[in-house]
């Protein structure tokens, strides 16, 4: 009960205090109103522009009415098409996380056996090789990799769509353009956690009552390796629900983070305030879950309990 | 049981001789030519400073070693049976089974995401080929009879204290019914008052069996050893019954730490 209250009350701090400075931010910016009257409006218009927006009101007073809005979950409208801002955001983020589902689950199904294989004993050729292409993809700017993959796939071969998001096989470049970034950094704590593992006490304990290489590596090891790699896959999602700006905006994929570029090239400011209050939302709720499955996996997080009994 | 019929050994260490290998390096040796036998019912004490090779030549029996320490030369024989050539699946047939382990530090050996139980259940099941259920129940009576209660079957390692995680070990040293059981420092990470409580458990386990217990402390062997061993630098210096042994050391290294021994007994 406590844990929930004190849950509830860092989400609604972080919450207001995010809005509060976004919204300050956001109007340092530029001017919406020379955006939304055009470039041949006259200052006559360019008031009339503001006063209807309610821009030309003190800043306080347009914050209280925006905090006032936003305890009802109105973002307003889009200053571009008029539609309801929160309504827009909502409707692009299902994309969004389900590229961050679909680059999750592949980064995962990839970087559990790799770490674990590499973890294993050190040295030998293919561990180098398998060193060496690990380090060449962590230095590879993601974007690079994606215009890559479309240059070749989708161009040069036209197996596959460069662009947009329809059906699974306009999935397959971004999932891997994602995974690709996030796999590397996953490898390297999955093999660190797994060789440290090897060395350890329990291990040779786990060798003294018997067990062979994959029981070792499966059930002794791998338990160990991946309590340390929660961390960082919570970090990784959450870096992906904050929208993948780049690579959404390389494959026209509709998420929010290509609605972000465009609403504040736009200064669609109503917009980004719904987007920002969505992705607070997210990554508070990505770290919930995180923490979550960390206690799950490690029951030294959850407490003494009662099953040894007193000391002695 | 002490001594008292001349019984075949069950454990017979000859001529053992390790290596510490590193690549591009030549070979050091850790162990020379060290010969010992231990009978059923008989402990040994294998006693000597830390680097004196005591813990790698009990290890080195079920080659549980680290893969840059090799035996290179030797024989050992377990039963009559001679085990240091056997493959490694065979080997891993004797650890957990015919040879169990007490370490030193129970904490660092269990793993700490792993209850107790389902470490001791893995054990059961691979060597008595028992199912779920049997091979639990069988784990809950190991620890019962290491008094510790049924439901620390289910408990992790960081919520026991450190000697009920170390009779938790004893336990699934025990758990196959080994011929041999070896402690390595089994009270060394203990508290002095639970020392005491650890040796006496490990003592009531050793009538059929043959037992090594691995130590630094001359107190800790003579506590419930019948023989004693004592090791420098890798080779065997001096091997006797312990009254006899602790009573008119042969050896000046013995004197030395026997007399080291009681300084630090006086001192604390």
């Amino acid at each position: 009960m406590v844990r929930l209250l004190t849950w509830v009350r860092d989400f609604a701090f972080l919450l207001v205090a995010t809005m509060t400075v976004l919204f300050f931010l956001v109007r340092l910016a530029g001017d919406p109103a020379i955006m939304l009257a055009g470039p041949d409006a006259t200052p006559a218009q360019l008031d009339a522009v503001r006063h209807a927006y309610g821009f030309d009101r003190g800043l306080f007073e347009q914050y209280l009415i925006f905090a006032l809005h936003l305890l009802r979950l109105d973002f307003g409208a889009s200053l571009v098409d008029g539609t309801p801002a929160l309504a827009k955001v909502l409707e692009t983020f299902p994309a969004s996380l389900y590229l961050a589902v679909m680059a999750m689950g592949l980064n995962l199904a990839v970087s559990i056996p790799v770490g674990a294989w590499l973890g294993q004993a050190q040295g030998g050729a293919a561990r180098r090789v398998a060193h060496g292409i690990l380090s060449v993809m962590q230095g590879f700017p993601g974007f690079v990799l994606a215009l890559l993959l479309v240059n070749v796939f989708a161009v040069g071969l036209e197996w596959l769509p460069a662009v947009g998001y329809a059906g699974p096989a306009s999935w397959v470049l971004p999932v891997i353009s994602v995974a690709s970034f996030l796999a590397p950094k996953l490898i390297r704590v999955i093999e660190a956690n797994a060789t440290a593992a090897y060395r350890s006490h329990y291990v040779r304990t786990a060798v003294a009552i018997g067990a062979g290489p994959r029981t070792i590596l499966w059930r002794h090891v791998m338990p160990n390796a991946l309590l340390g790699a929660a961390a960082v896959v919570g970090a990784e999602f959450a870096f992906m629900v904050t929208g993948l700006v780049v690579i959404e905006t390389i494959f026209a994929w509709p998420g929010i983070g290509w609605l972000l570029v465009r609403s504040t090239l736009n200064l669609d400011f109503p917009v980004v305030q719904a987007i920002v209050f969505i992705i607070v939302i997210a990554v508070f709720l990505t770290n919930a879950a995180t923490e979550a499955v960390q206690v799950r996996l490690d029951p030294r997080l959850r407490g003494p309990g009662a099953a040894g009994g007193g000391h002695g | 049981m002490t001594g008292s019929t001349p019984q075949s050994p069950i454990l017979e260490i000859r001529d053992l001789c390790i290596d510490a290998v590193a690549p591009g390096v030549p070979a050091r040796r850790l162990v020379e030519d060290l010969s010992l036998t231990v009978a059923v019912g008989e402990v040994l004490g294998i006693v000597g400073e830390s680097g004196s090779g005591k813990s790698l030549s009990a290890f080195a029996v079920a080659r549980l070693l680290p893969d840059s320490i090799r035996v290179s030369g030797g024989s050992v024989h377990l039963g009559g049976q001679r085990i240091d050539d056997l493959d490694e699946g065979a080997m891993r047939g004797l650890r957990g089974g015919r040879i169990g382990f007490v370490f030193q530090d129970p904490l660092s050996s269990f793993n700490p995401v792993r209850s107790i139980g389902s470490i001791l259940i893995e054990s059961i099941r691979r060597h008595q080929g028992l199912d779920r259920k049997a091979a639990r129940a069988l784990a809950v009576e190991m620890l019962s009879r290491m008094r510790l209660p049924a439901r620390s079957v289910d408990a992790y390692p960081h919520q026991l204290s450190g000697g009920q995680r170390q009779r938790a070990m004893i336990a699934l040293a025990l758990a196959n019914g080994p011929d041999l059981l070896i402690a390595d420092e089994p009270t060394t990470a203990l508290d002095p008052t639970i020392q005491l409580q650890i040796l006496a458990l490990l003592k009531q386990q050793t009538a059929d069996r043959a037992s090594i217990l691995i130590t630094h402390d001359f107190s800790v062997a003579a506590a419930i050893c019948d023989r004693i061993a004592v090791m420098h630098r890798g080779r065997l210096v001096e091997t006797g019954l312990a009254a006899a042994l602790l009573a008119h050391p042969q050896h000046d290294y013995t004197r030395d730490l026997l007399r080291h021994a009681r300084l630090g007994g006086e001192a604390s």
